[in-house]
């Protein structure tokens, strides 16, 4: 019976990983996400009774206020930092603001609840109430006020799976947003996340926030990711490194945005700025 | 058949897989969440013949894939073998004492963890091995071989209202 069972096991991985269990998958998925959906309602409202267990409740609530604070500024931060950086490319660049006009969010995102988190712990995916009848896509951006969250990997009708930018496999392109450096962002088991192939040319320092760069078309450029914690630079290696914390504190979402419409980053416009900040004394 | 009516085994394994994929994120212990649905399996396989253990892994597994971003199968697969290693064990003999179970549960725990990094190894890449086993495995040892005397106790008050059948195929 083992070799029976683990036969199927193993088709099923070689069907799913191809693509054929996704339209079963979907079908039970929908089935069951009304059923997911009233549990996560459930936990939501009684996720007090968990977390008061763990808590002192005024301990948690000066908490809440500070990290609401902190947010603010720091988005407040962002968007002052983020306004400065692009007065001075201005300059340089006359026809910015016809290139880049920002993200299209106004109309181009969905609301969506989370209703479940994966149960391993070793895969960080959230499932979310919207899917393809609401207009999400494959690989759209998933985030909340204070950052980017994760793409959609996989979706149903009205379900998506999240890929964290926590997991280990995922992968996202940064930019510092002070140096301007770039680097590829991953995510580490600890849950934060780390910022490699940063040149070693480039002079970064610890709490700066790191944003999208955008390259690569998937993600719209500017969205916080995070702040430096730690940096590893050893003169003896190609690039440096560095280690961040998320902005997002993952652990206790339960709305998200997904964004369905953004302006992809126009490259060449993007190795000009590049090459015009280096040549500026 | 299965001992347990597929009327009730079907609703009990989808509640452990919604519990884990819902309300058990919100109880992490040590950084971890506990593995429900493995210490079930695990006990379910111990206590009854390995034939019963495997259907409730093949279920509970198929389950617990559907709510997961990874390959379709991986917890299938490793809860299959952690049962099958499960139902070899004397039913009487892990009676005998609450220690056994936990020792089970630290194996248990370890083979099944162990396999879900190799599929995703194999399917997915970028495991990062040592983090992984000291970060995510080492604290699940802990938290799994604590919580394993309660979903013993659980099991076997299921197994005592619960007829033995034979399962045929």
């Amino acid at each position: 019976m083992l070799i029976l069972l683990v036969f199927i096991t193993i088709l099923g991985i070689v069907l799913n990983e191809i693509g054929y269990l996704a339209p079963l998958e979907g079908l039970i998925l929908r089935l069951i996400s009304p059923l997911q959906s009233r549990l996560a309602e459930i936990v939501e409202t009684s996720g007090g009774l968990f977390r008061a267990a763990r808590e002192l409740r005024d301990l948690r609530q000066r908490n809440e206020e500070l990290e609401e604070q902190y947010a603010q500024l720091l988005i407040e931060n962002v968007a002052l930092m983020e306004a400065a950086q692009e007065n001075a490319t201005l300059r340089y660049l006359l026809n910015f603001s016809q290139k880049h006009p920002g993200f299209q969010f106004v109309g181009g995102e969905i609301k969506a609840r989370v209703i479940g988190r994966d149960p391993s712990n070793f895969l960080r995916y959230l499932i979310i109430d919207a899917g393809t009848e609401q207009g999400v896509e494959k690989n759209m951006a998933v985030v909340v006020p204070r950052g980017l969250v994760g793409r959609v990997r996989e979706l149903g009708p009205n379900w998506a799976k999240v890929l964290l930018i926590t997991d280990p496999r995922s992968s996202v392109s940064g930019l510092i947003q002070s140096s301007r450096a770039a680097g590829q962002v991953q995510g580490l088991v600890s849950g934060d996340l780390v910022m490699k192939y940063i040149s070693q040319e480039q002079k970064i320092n610890e709490n700066e926030i790191v944003l999208t760069s955008g390259l690569g078309g998937n993600l719209p450029k500017g969205l916080v990711i995070g702040q430096i914690t730690a940096i590893e630079q050893r003169d003896s290696d190609m690039f440096q490194q560095a280690t961040l914390r998320p902005t997002v504190d993952f652990e206790s979402l339960e709305q998200v945005l997904v964004i369905t419409a953004f302006e992809p980053v126009d490259v060449t416009m993007e190795k000009q700025e590049t090459e015009q900040e280096a040549d500026e004394p | 058949m299965s001992g347990l009516s597929p009327y009730l085994l079907l609703p009990l394994l989808l509640s452990v897989a919604l519990l884990q994929a819902t309300a058990l994120p919100e109880l992490k212990i040590l950084g971890v969440k506990p593995e429900l649905m493995l210490l079930l399996v695990l006990a379910w396989s111990l206590l009854r013949s390995s034939e019963e253990g495997l259907l409730w892994a093949f279920v509970g597994g198929m389950m617990l894939d559907l709510f997961s971003g990874g390959p379709f199968g991986t917890s299938t697969l490793g809860l299959l073998v952690v049962s099958f290693f499960a139902g070899l064990v004397e039913a009487s003999t892990i009676r005998a004492s609450l220690l056994l179970p936990m020792i089970a549960a630290l194996l248990g725990t370890l083979l099944y963890q162990g396999l879900f990094l190799l599929i995703i190894q194999v399917t997915r890449g970028n495991v990062p091995w040592v983090d992984s086993l000291l970060q995510v495995t080492l604290p699940s040892l802990a938290v799994n071989a604590l919580l394993m005397p309660l979903v013993f106790q659980i099991a076997v008050w299921l197994d005592r209202r619960v007829g033995r059948q034979d399962i045929r195929w």
